[in-house]
């Protein structure tokens, strides 16, 4: 009997696909995701460092100094932008829009000083962007790495010529790092979180609710629907609208507990015009993406299981659970093709680096390209059903 | 005075189907649903449409309601070959399934299917507080159609199809799983809408209760319309003069029918063993129940009782989709 009992078991696993894929798939991939990220955080494996080098010092050892940072595979120089503002503020300006992960400002007279062993002097400066913590560490370290092999160097006299001599020391290294965005107490964590968690879930409760329409499959309800010239763009439309005002409900409620219980600032005219861009964008893409499982999956068991399947790895990949900073360069490239990256982005952006709303743009454009994508495929997926 | 001919001509039928042809891909290939299928319902008429599972009576209901196109023939509604919006309109059609939102409530179903069946807003609350009285659903009206009754299910699903006020009102089995009040509840429900001026084409297996209702039947199997006419017409065509007869045989010691023997006495007409029964229809009385009697006693068969009967819708649906498992 109890032979018979695992027989029918195993009979009715064989015929689930999407059980299957859940038991033994989907571990699998989450377990490569997990392993691709922190298992391979050192140096070599992670991702450059996108760093601005600000050499305000004409000594040939700050020269060196530069030649030898940016020969630093683990960093990835981002070259200063133009403009009327002096290279360290422009560099400051880099970091806090997020166009570079870390400022490092060699000061006017380090190089003297550091011959010269002028303690406290020529003081380097790393102007750091905090929802970045990996990178102060890691560039602080390659300075000092740097600095230290230029001052032996120095002190064998073999390399760089007659500036410096033999006997002449190489001063202490004074390197101080600056928060730039972090000054008024915002916490980086809060506004990744609130933005990943309520991405993800954004996610969790369209597909959820778009079951609606294989719901309406399976009683007949589409039948009637379609006999009453109820057309199958109008319905997904109008699935899409409300799904979509759902999940912009939803986010909202999160972000708005985030400002209330973690301190997130919201209230404020840019933030809020931000949030308000970024979450209708969200919220269009996530309904499209909801009606595509919906459309997709022949019942509501299959899209119960593939939803947490392809939500779960969209989530991994797409920095919803940890920072895509994290992860190898290739696992960020393939990051980049999930919308719910650049809906993240788009959140960071404006909470964190205070983008202007205009600043969004290519997030926005990438989000309804997205939207677009999903509705039509939908669409076509959909056409299945007129031939019932 | 000559007769003015828009006042003498009859009204155009309700639905004529002509030629109709529809075929689906299937795994084993190509299944030819609708085969040169051809008939109409008069205007005010009550259709019932009968055949085996898989005879197309499903696929012809959705050709009729809009949702298939027709591989090849014509469909008219009205005299009019339906376009965009004028089979929604016209048409009314209850599905097999109860197509209802289960977590809205009985009101909210009716104002929902009033309003995608384009009911104006004015008249709306009177269409729906109609359908609350005629389904009997008045009490009922604030709760969830999930919690109603199978047959007050059944009373509201085809009150959703139906709240338009179209002419012809197509019902796929739509009495499936209610018990004998429920379904005489329908049927009152039915001829109330065919008394106010609707058309109807009912398919179904309950071959008893539709021929008690229905002002014509037509079978179809095979995609193809065998038979349509009033069922003592339909009876008299098919099987003549015929009757139904039902026999016990006496069994022997042991309660054993030789089936091989009986089987060759009873010959290879309509008349099917079941047990020691044998039931089916005999064409001529008078010449073919003495010969089937001397052949059942020539192979050493008693008979233990013999009815004969009147022959009914359900043998003129065995006699012309024979007996043989569908689907």
């Amino acid at each position: 009997m109890i032979g018979t009992i695992f027989r029918i078991s195993w009979w009715n696993l064989r015929r689930d696909r999407v059980a299957l894929v859940m038991t033994f798939v989907l571990p699998i991939v989450f377990f490569s995701i997990f392993a691709s990220v922190f298992g391979a955080m050192d140096e070599e494996a992670l991702h450059p460092i996108s760093t601005v080098l600000v050499v305000e010092d004409a000594h040939f050892l700050s020269s060196e100094l530069e030649k030898m940072l940016r020969s630093e595979a683990g960093l990835d120089v981002v070259e200063l932008v133009e403009g009327e503002a002096g290279p360290a503020e422009r560099a400051r300006r880099m970091v806090a829009s997020g166009r570079a992960a870390i400022a490092v400002v060699v000061p006017e007279g380090f190089g003297a000083d550091l011959v010269g062993g002028a303690a406290g002097a020529g003081e380097i400066e790393l102007l750091s962007d905090r929802s970045h913590p990996i990178a102060a560490g890691l560039v602080s370290g390659l300075v000092r790495a740097a600095v230290l092999r230029l001052g032996v160097t120095a002190l064998s006299g073999g390399a760089f010529g007659a500036e410096s001599g033999p006997g002449e020391a190489a001063g202490p290294l004074s390197l101080r790092v600056v928060d730039v965005l972090g000054e008024g107490g915002k916490e980086p964590s809060v506004a990744f979180f609130a933005a990943g968690i309520g991405v993800m879930f954004l996610l969790f409760a369209v597909s959820g609710r778009s079951a609606i329409l294989i719901e309406e499959r399976e009683n007949g309800v589409l039948r009637r629907l379609l006999a009453a010239r109820v057309g199958l763009t109008q319905l997904l439309l109008g699935r899409w609208l409300f799904l979509a005002t759902l999940g912009g409900l939803q986010v909202t409620a999160m972000f708005i507990w985030a400002s209330i219980a973690f301190g997130l600032e919201l209230w404020t005219p840019p933030h809020l015009a931000g949030f308000l861009v970024m979450t209708l964008a969200s919220a269009a893409v996530a309904a499209a993406f909801g009606l595509v499982l919906s459309t997709a999956c022949r019942t509501r068991v299959q899209l119960n299981g593939i939803a947490a399947v392809v939500i779960l790895i969209l989530s991994a990949l797409g920095g919803n659970m940890f920072p895509s900073f994290l992860m190898p360069e290739n696992l960020q490239r393939i990051g980049r093709l999930t919308f719910n990256a650049w809906s993240l982005e788009g959140y960071q952006k404006v909470f964190w680096y205070e983008a202007r709303v205009v600043d969004l743009w290519p997030q926005v454009a990438v989000l309804l390209a997205f939207c677009v994508a999903f509705l039509g495929l939908a669409r076509i997926l959909a056409g299945r059903w007129s031939r019932i | 005075m000559a007769p003015d001919p828009a006042t003498t001509t009859s009204p155009p039928p309700a639905l004529e189907v002509s030629e109709a042809q529809k075929s689906y891909a299937s795994p084993a290939g190509p299944v030819r649903a609708l085969d040169g299928l051809s008939f109409s319902v008069e205007d005010r008429e009550w259709l019932g449409l009968l055949g085996p599972n898989g005879a197309g009576k499903s696929t012809l209901m959705a050709v009729v309601a809009g949702l298939l196109p027709l591989d090849h023939g014509d469909v008219r509604l009205f005299g009019q070959r339906p376009v965009e919006d004028s089979a929604a309109r016209w048409v009314g059609y209850v599905p097999q399934e109860i197509a209802l939102y289960p977590l809205l409530t009985t009101r909210q179903n009716l104002e929902a299917f009033g309003r995608l069946h384009g009911v104006p807003r004015t008249e709306l609350d009177d269409r729906i507080d109609w359908a609350l009285d005629w389904t009997g659903l008045e009490a009922r009206a604030g709760d969830l159609a999930r919690d109603l009754s199978g047959g007050m299910q059944r009373r509201l699903n085809i009150a959703c199809g139906v709240l338009h006020g179209p002419r012809l009102i197509l019902l796929d089995e739509p009495t499936v799983g209610v018990d004998p009040q429920g379904r005489q509840r329908i049927w009152e429900m039915l001829g109330s809408l065919r008394a106010a001026g609707a058309s109807l084409v009912h398919s179904t297996h309950e071959l008893h209760e539709i021929e008690s209702v229905c002002d014509r039947v037509a079978i179809l199997d095979h995609g193809r319309i065998l038979a349509a006419g009033p069922v003592p017409a339909l009876v008299e065509e098919t099987l003549g003069g015929g009757a139904v007869l039902d026999l016990l045989l006496e069994e022997s010691e042991g309660g054993v029918i030789d089936r091989a023997a009986a089987g060759a006495a009873l010959g290879s007409g309509d008349l099917v063993l079941s047990g020691a029964r044998v039931r089916g229809s005999v064409g001529d009385v008078a010449r073919d129940l003495p010969v089937l009697l001397n052949d059942l006693r020539a192979a050493g068969f008693g008979v233990a009782s013999l009815h004969l009967d009147r022959p009914g819708l359900e043998e003129v649906f065995t006699h012309l989709t024979g007996r043989e498992l569908r689907e």
